[in-house]
């Protein structure tokens, strides 16, 4: 009998779950706070009946989101001008590439330092470093915008914003979305992380306080439901780059596919 | 010689931000101390003899951590991409830990495994064996179907095929897979640090933080970004090293 992938998965993770539950029923593996997989969906189940939590994960979402979309103006704006002038490409590009590889999280206790425990201090933390990814895949897709096109545009006698609207906005647009997408990813784990370091709010503080607090159950289901959000983000993302940019995407790395 | 120019003009903006920052910041500051005010910061860590010690611990963490990633990411890549029915079984389970951020599992890893090395490294390890892991799949996926029809025609078997076909062809994908993967320990291994506040320049940053140090924090911060620039361009002179002498390019099959 043949099973779809998909079913398979499923059964993939049924396997999993089962074991986790058999191992710990048993006795086989003991962890003092490694909760069976039943007492974690118990947990979740209160989780998602309490009123207090969806604050938490608005306010997560909110911060990621938040600082994606300063990210994404800042970066669009920057890179489609680093693509379109060679000398700006001289004067900056060292620069740039002196700064991007600094470590996110480093920038928490500056940002601690400036702002204290604010929502400011996680829009910093979040936004400088989600603006590499759309700036350069900004400046990658207006530079690539073949030779050829600009030589069609430039025998149609196109005018400097027909050049901009015709030919290199939906030109370059695969890899700005394409940056979005990475940098969106980027900001979700962001948000968590200061969250966790810097400023006590929203669902990765939660985990933190339940994991001192000696709640494993309610951190586990804490911890699922980050995991859930994680998916739906991919999700999305998938989803609407597909709508916008139709035929544009195979999908990367995956692996439910084939 | 005309690049290396290029490359200098392109400091231009940091060097303008840096002296504009020293000659017009106020120099006691409490927020914003004056580039001049950081190099002192680390002196006195360094003669305190914490900035050493905290770097060789932050260097053997990424590194140690690093390896495991390579290591368990490649051979579940090999496994999950030479075996399709292994890989659509493990999808789902995959598929929803990925998604999960890295840094969220400490918590977990402490209350199951303590302030220990293991905690540490396999915090790291988990978030960085994912780009290994799916490049080493993509690497598998690239292998010609020709090449398996001949391994297949010459009687090999499945070890041998793993150790002589897909092995030798799939290097290059876990080198770019260890390329992704550096940047992201280099990341949790900071995060685990400042989290546990025991080792590390992360517990330094995080320390100084904590007692209102800004030249310190400015000055680590800078140390980082150094360290960061720094581990990238080894990492990339290496795989470049070894890739020249390599017989099969990633895309030649």
């Amino acid at each position: 009998m043949k099973l779809s992938p998909l079913l398979r998965g499923i059964g993939g993770l049924l396997v999993f779950v089962l074991a986790w539950e058999f191992l710990i029923q048993s006795g086989m593996i003991r962890f003092q706070y490694l909760p069976p997989p039943s007492a974690i969906a118990i947990a979740f189940n209160e989780l998602i009946a309490t009123p207090t939590m969806y604050a938490e994960m608005m306010h997560t979402i909110g911060a990621a989101l938040g600082s994606w979309v300063i990210a994404a103006m800042i970066g669009i704006v920057l890179g489609a001008a680093l693509g379109l002038s060679k000398s700006l490409r001289t004067y900056t590009m060292t620069s740039i590439e002196v700064l991007r590889p600094l470590p996110p999280v480093a920038l928490i206790p500056v940002a601690l330092l400036m702002f204290g425990f604010s929502l400011k201090t996680e829009l910093f933390v979040i936004a400088i470093p989600a603006i590499w990814p759309i700036l350069v895949g900004t400046m990658g897709g207006v530079l690539s915008t073949s030779t050829r096109l600009r030589e069609v545009a430039r025998s149609l006698k196109l005018h400097r914003s027909e050049i901009l609207f015709k030919i290199l906005i939906p030109a370059a647009a695969p890899s700005v979305l394409v940056g979005c997408r990475l940098s969106m990813s980027l900001s979700l784990v962001l948000a968590i992380v200061v969250e966790m370091i810097g400023n006590p709010e929203g669902l990765g503080y939660a985990v933190v306080r339940e994991a001192q607090a000696l709640n494993p159950n309610l951190m586990f289901a804490y911890i699922i439901l980050i995991g859930l959000l994680g998916v739906l983000f991919n999700h999305f993302l998938v989803v609407a780059s597909k709508i916008l940019l139709p035929g544009e995407f195979r999908r990367p790395n995956s692996l439910m596919g084939r | 010689m005309l690049a290396l120019a290029n490359a200098a003009k392109g400091f231009l903006p940091l060097v303008i931000a840096i002296g504009v920052w020293q000659y017009a910041g106020d120099k006691e500051s409490a927020l914003f101390p004056p580039p001049a005010t950081w190099w002192p910061a680390i002196a006195d860590l360094i003669a305190a003899d914490t900035f050493f010690p905290a770097l060789n611990a932050t260097l053997s963490l990424i590194g140690l951590s690093l390896a495991a990633a390579s290591l368990v990411g490649f051979v579940l890549g090999l496994v999950i991409g030479t075996l399709p029915g292994f890989r659509h079984w493990t999808s789902l389970v995959l598929e929803y830990l990925r998604a999960l951020p890295p840094p969220v599992i400490i918590p977990l890893a402490v209350l199951l495994l303590g302030y220990t090395m293991t905690m540490k490294v396999s915090v790291i390890a988990f978030a960085a064996f994912w780009p290994v892991m799916l490049n080493t799949i993509a690497g598998v996926s690239q292998i010609h179907n020709l090449t398996f029809d001949v391994a297949r025609s010459l009687r090999m078997t499945w070890f041998e095929t793993l150790s002589k076909v897909v092995l030798p062809a799939t290097i290059p994908s876990l080198l770019l897979g260890i390329r992704i993967a550096l940047p992201q320990s280099v990341v949790v291994t900071l995060v685990v640090e400042m989290f546990t506040g025991e080792s590390g320049i992360g517990s330094l940053m995080i320390a100084a933080q904590r007692n209102f140090n800004a030249a310190e924090v400015f000055g680590l911060l800078a140390v980082m970004g150094l360290f960061g620039y720094g581990l990238t361009a080894a990492f990339s002179g290496l795989e470049r090293a070894i890739l020249r002498r390599w017989p099969l390019s990633a895309s030649a099959s």
